[in-house]
């Protein structure tokens, strides 16, 4: 999963950013407005999290400039604020959860999980398909009660199929929730994971949409 | 002693006791003159009716009266305790009619004196004191020696004075409780006021009401209402300060706790090393933090401290002190720091002015960019100091400049790694020197320039 965080004070951001990292999240991190239209026209994510003390303007312009621009994403407000109003008028804006500084940084990853599982429309953490049981939280993944071994990267893009079970995904949109910019993508690594993934699930989990990407089917419409 | 003392010391209690004793004053001495008067008006009433009585008897046929034929066996037989009493004479001495008590020799006058202007005398007889007179007929063949006792005329002003005395003693103490309840009205304004200001509390001051306050009280009440606003103001000021300060001590606290996590999480060595740094940058933020705020709280002009007296310094010293301070420093970060100070005495806190440079050097430090060069200038002309510091780096904004010395300002151009109140400090510390600071464009437009100009001493000074 991809998150953008918008964030003036470098510290806590790199706090921040290397927690979400250890949990398995892509991070992009901005510390001015300005740099923030850059990031969301390159990347596409899952999670926003934006402080609201900006120092060149208001948190509030950031999200309400992306809610006018129809964007789905999910936001959750940074703020040392402790004024319940300031909490109000960012949910109104709308904002879907906040987070008071001093943080936690497991109550941020929860709160990411929570705010990701309802844009899927889950309401659990365990994902289920057929015989397949998938535990976003403890990472366990069993196949008709068999636990199985995954590796992170495997896991994750086996939780990004499920999520988006009958959409079809390219390979490009895998590689944007699993690698920070930096990181050198080898250009069949993406292949290399899913090929594993076959291996361990079985071939017919995971179907190939010639030319465009990947897909895992909705349970019941499989022939 | 005490209690008399409270009685005075409070307003009404003082009230009282002139009102009550200067009526008590005015009413005896009114009492006094009135008894005065009316003894002196009886008395001539008196002595009119004894002058009536010794011409109506003057009017009678005297020539008809001899000592053995008495018209009046009744006066002639009077008793001794009669009130009135005379004797009538004729012209040649020769008695011819007497009241018992006055017997047949002459008491009042001679009976050939004429009777003088003033005929009226007095005379003690048998132990009583009479009024006399002395009446003759206008054709001056009889005369009439009259005598009244005195007692009668006593006895009716006794009766007015004791009236007199009754009525005060009657109404005295109705007028007090009258004045009592007079002077408790009178001072009832007090009585809200004070109820108004017990009923302030410290985090919701409000101005005491001018209605109904009476005019003598009202500059007091204004005062008070002045000094309310003064204290709801530094209320305010201190509350959000807390606030503010409370704020920003979040961020640094939230950086510590995110980065024992971080270390918790550690996937190697080289994560877990950066963890802890970065935890001891946080802490050094706290600390610099808390040493700012207090600071700040040092110099601000309404502490108490603030009232000592600014000394004589020499502000080329104290930025020589600053930059030896600094100079392992710059030196680590390969900056040069150009420096023209030529020596410029003012009248200043030099531990404020100190604080002043460090907080400029620090921020051209911070905030130089690519750049390394940085210019520290003092210099003097006839009336003002004009301290200079001017760097090449990322600069500060134009319409950002008037806000930068706002407490917690963020620079919208750089990323914060500041206190918020370095500049803050400086601003209040420059107010104290009555001195003006501005910001300009740094060198060859790039960066900044802070320029502070203090008044120079005067050539009166320099002697003192």
């Amino acid at each position: 999963m991809r998150v953008l965080l918008i964030e003036d004070d470098v510290l806590l951001a790199k706090a921040t950013r290397i927690g979400l990292e250890q949990a398995q999240f892509v991070v992009d991190v901005v510390h001015t407005r300005l740099q923030v239209d850059g990031f969301l026209a390159a990347y596409e994510y899952d999670v926003i999290l934006l402080d609201l003390g900006l120092p060149d303007g208001d948190g509030m312009q950031v999200l309400r400039r992306l809610r006018q621009q129809r964007s789905m994403t999910p936001v959750i407000i940074l703020t040392a604020r402790d004024q319940v109003q300031d909490r109000i008028e960012g949910l109104q804006a709308g904002a879907d959860d906040f987070v008071i500084k001093p943080y936690d940084l497991y109550e941020v990853i929860a709160r990411v999980d929570a705010v990701t599982r309802r844009a899927f429309g889950r309401v659990q953490q365990e994902l289920v398909h057929g015989e397949l049981v998938v535990n976003c939280y403890s990472r366990q993944v069993s196949l008709s009660g068999v636990a199985m071994t995954l590796t992170s990267r495997e896991f994750l893009i086996l939780q990004f199929l499920l999520d988006r079970r009958g959409q079809v995904v390219s390979r490009g949109q895998i590689e944007n929730a699993l690698y920070q910019y930096a990181d050198e993508i080898s250009s069949n690594s993406v292949e290399v994971h899913i090929h594993h993934l076959r291996k361990k699930l079985g071939k017919t989990l995971i179907r190939t949409v010639h030319a465009v990407g990947y897909t895992i089917d909705k349970v019941g419409s499989m022939a | 002693m005490t209690p008399v003392r409270q009685v005075w010391g409070s307003l009404s209690g003082r009230l009282l006791i002139v009102l009550i004793s200067a009526t008590l004053a005015m009413w005896t001495a009114s009492s006094v003159s009135i008894y005065l008067m009316i003894k002196h008006e009886l008395q001539e009433i008196f002595d009119e009716s004894l002058a009536e009585t010794a011409h109506a008897l003057l009017s009678i046929r005297l020539g008809q009266l001899n000592a053995q034929h008495s018209p009046y066996p009744e006066i002639a037989q009077g008793q001794h305790n009669e009130r009135i009493i005379f004797q009538i004479w004729r012209q040649d001495g020769q008695l011819i009619y007497h009241s018992v008590g006055l017997g047949q020799q002459p008491v009042i006058a001679q009976p050939n004196q004429r009777p003088s202007k003033h005929p009226y005398g007095w005379i003690d007889l048998n132990g009583q004191r009479y009024r006399t007179l002395q009446v003759a007929d206008q054709a001056g063949h009889y005369q009439i020696h009259i005598a009244e006792q005195d007692h009668i005329r006593q006895q009716i002003f006794h009766e007015t004075g004791l009236h007199l005395i009754s009525i005060a003693v009657l109404f005295m103490p109705i007028l007090a409780g009258l004045i009592m309840i007079l002077v408790r009205i009178s001072l009832r304004p007090l009585v809200h006021v004070t109820e108004q200001i017990h009923a302030q509390s410290s985090d919701a001051l409000q101005p005491i009401a001018l209605t109904h306050v009476p005019t003598e009280v009202l500059p007091l009440v204004e005062a008070l209402n002045h000094l309310l606003e003064q204290i709801r103001e530094s209320f305010e000021r201190e509350k959000r300060f807390t606030a503010n300060a409370a704020h920003e001590l979040r961020t640094p606290l939230a950086v510590i706790r995110l980065h024992t996590q971080v270390l918790q999480g550690a996937r190697d060595a080289a994560e877990a090393q950066e963890a802890i740094g970065d935890i001891q940058t946080g802490v050094d933020r706290c600390s610099r933090l808390m040493e700012q705020l207090l600071v700040l709280s040092r110099v601000d002009p309404n502490h108490p401290t603030q009232r000592q007296a600014l000394e004589r310094c020499n502000l080329a010293e104290i930025a020589q002190r600053v930059i030896t301070q600094y100079r392992f420093r710059l030196q680590q970060l390969q900056l040069v720091l150009h420096t023209e100070l030529a020596d410029a005495a003012l009248l200043g806190n030099p531990d404020h002015l100190e604080i002043v440079i460090r907080n400029l050097l620090d921020n051209a430090i911070r905030y130089r960019g690519d750049s390394q060069h940085m210019w520290m200038q003092i210099q003097q002309d006839a009336t003002h100091i004009t301290f200079r510091m001017t760097d090449q780096g990322v600069g500060i904004p134009r319409d950002e400049r008037s806000k930068v010395f706002d407490r917690f300002y963020r620079l919208s151009n750089a990323p914060s790694t500041g206190s918020g109140l370095g500049l803050s400090i400086v601003w209040q510390i420059i107010q104290q020197h009555q001195a003006s600071i501005e910001i300009q464009d740094g060198e060859q437009g790039q960066g900044c320039s802070f320029c502070i100009r203090f008044p120079a001493l005067s050539p009166t000074a320099y002697t003192a």
